[in-house]
């Protein structure tokens, strides 16, 4: 079978090459399907050491498996595990990482056999060992750092998420970023790395891709990319944000990290609008109410009881 | 750059040192006014060119008369001209960022090898790892280096900012580095009468104001301002 691939809104062009047919909009993650018009919430569960409580690793683990319970019944469709934060900081070794994450992978997908895990990680040893365990989708803030974790994706029949991070080495921060156009240069960085997931065999229908707001970009860089959102979800790949308590929306707003929710969700909003599938969130059940409100303005969600004006 | 910073005033002691040593430096009444910076690579750059601001902020649009790719440094050299009234004939010099220390001081000698007063003004700042919550986070090393370069300015030893290592600066994200030893070199030789008129590092970069005047030896010399 080696049709030439097309999806969507996505023009075949000299540059795709012949391979599995992907099916226009649909997003396939773990066992799940799904169709345009469903906007996900995917929930953010950190691994990372909390400096609030000793470091424990029962306690911290108890502690997290709640929070997935939590967020499945806020209604997530995918939860984000991650064992390193995107800040500078103490190295995380890799092999630390997947003591972070792995056993925990193999205990949420124990609870829940059909949740779409993701894993947040760059490094292909984090990912090989997170499929192993369970996880259905490689979350690569770091723009395709590790070219091999594209490979692990592939081999382990898991999704990839394909973003733009400036050129930045993982775990640095934006430094007098400029760019002459920079939803271009998102654009082809992203679509660059979706091309190259698709020659090394990553399912074509289980490919996103996300511009990764605030990595290697300003505050104005990440308000642009939100405002030209709609050159993103144009190009038929399902697009995924992660917005959620970003510091575009504290310096937009002058608002601390703790007072960033109606900024998140207004950004959210926007973004599901413009065309965005997946959105990476803190607040899992204000993220869905926003969304769902979205989905029912534009035709796509069913409102739950409409009584007034109608008895 | 208030437009760049948005509604909060800010460090607005940094920028009345920089209006400050532009006004003296123009006060003086250079026939050139040489803007050095530092940038991907070594070269002169159009004298009217300005700041493409839409590179940095989008959504303030691209100004009628930025030139697109025009080094940061150099953009706010001139821009600090502008706003100190000053329209006389300048020079835009980009140093490359990787240029070594001997390549830099050959630039500062060709910079000032006419006879003409010229007045540099050098663009650059000192580490930007100097915090856990700077660009660069924190490293332990950078203190020291720009407390070096602080007293060496202070003292108006040259030596030692010609002297500097491009590999701990490049390491240490040293931005000022190679200008620096482009100033160096300009100011030929003696001690220059210096003054330091800010050195702070309130976000985690490191930027020092001063003013360089050149010890008189019976030629013209330039004055030379760092910003």
């Amino acid at each position: 079978m080696h049709d030439r691939a097309t999806g969507g809104a996505c023009p075949p062009d000299s540059l795709t090459p012949p391979g599995p047919r992907r099916e226009p909009g649909l997003l396939r993650l773990g066992r799940q399907e799904f169709a345009p018009g469903r906007l996900l919430v995917m929930a953010i569960v950190n691994r990372t050491p909390d400096s609030f409580y000793r470091p424990g690793i029962t306690w911290d683990a108890r502690a997290a498996l709640e929070r997935v319970h939590t967020v499945v019944a806020e209604g997530a469709d995918i939860v984000d595990i991650g064992g390193v934060p995107a800040k500078p900081g103490t190295e995380v070794t890799v092999d630390e990482e997947i003591q972070r994450t792995v056993p925990f992978i193999e205990a949420v997908r124990d609870a829940y056999p059909d949740l779409v895990i993701s894993v947040d990680t760059w490094r292909n040893e984090v990912g090989r060992a997170a499929c192993t365990a369970g996880a259905d989708l490689l979350n690569d803030t770091w723009s395709g750092w590790d070219p091999k974790l594209a490979e692990v994706a592939a081999e382990s029949g898991a999704g990839l998420v394909c973003s733009h991070a400036g050129g930045l080495q993982p775990r640095t921060r934006v430094f007098r970023a400029a760019y002459s156009d920079v939803m271009a240069d998102v654009l082809d960085r992203t679509l660059s790395l979706a091309q190259r997931a698709l020659r090394a065999g990553v399912g074509p229908s289980r490919i996103l891709i996300d511009p990764a707001h605030d990595f290697g970009k300003n505050t104005w860089h990440s308000l642009e990319i939100s405002r030209r959102l709609g050159e993103m979800t144009a190009t038929g790949w399902p697009v995924l944000v992660s917005v959620s308590n970003k510091d575009f929306v504290g310096e937009t707003l002058g608002a601390g990290v703790e007072d960033r929710l109606a900024g998140t969700l207004a950004v959210t909003s926007v973004a599901a609008w413009l065309g965005a599938r997946v959105f990476r969130a803190h607040h899992v059940e204000q993220t869905r109410q926003a969304l769902d409100m979205v989905a029912a303005v534009k035709g796509d969600f069913q409102p739950a009881r409409i009584l007034k004006g109608l008895v | 750059m208030r437009e760049l910073t948005g509604g909060d005033p800010l460090v607005s002691g940094l920028r009345e040192a920089c209006a400050n040593v532009t006004a003296r430096l123009v006060a003086t009444h250079p026939d050139v006014v040489i803007v050095v910076g530092p940038a991907p690579a070594t070269a002169g750059w159009d004298p009217a060119s300005r700041l493409d601001r839409s590179a940095f902020a989008p959504a303030l649009g691209s100004s009628g008369n930025g030139t697109p790719g025009l080094p940061l440094p150099l953009g706010l050299g001139a821009l600090l001209l502008d706003h100190a009234g000053y329209f006389g004939p300048r020079v835009l010099q980009a140093v490359g960022e990787h240029e070594a220390a001997a390549r830099c001081a050959e630039l500062g000698g060709q910079l000032t090898a006419s006879a003409a007063r010229a007045a540099l003004l050098v663009m650059g700042d000192g580490s930007a790892r100097r915090s856990l919550t700077a660009p660069g986070h924190l490293d332990e090393r950078a203190a020291p280096f720009d407390a070096r370069v602080e007293r060496a300015i202070r003292e108006g030893d040259l030596a030692v900012l010609a002297a500097l290592d491009p590999a701990l600066g490049r390491e240490l994200m040293v931005t000022g580095r190679p200008a620096w030893q482009v100033l160096a070199a300009a100011m030929g030789p003696g001690r220059p009468g210096t003054e330091v008129l800010y050195a702070d590092a309130p976000f985690g970069v490191t930027y020092l104001v001063a003013q360089f005047e050149a010890a008189l030896n019976g030629a013209a010399r330039p004055p030379g301002q760092i910003g």
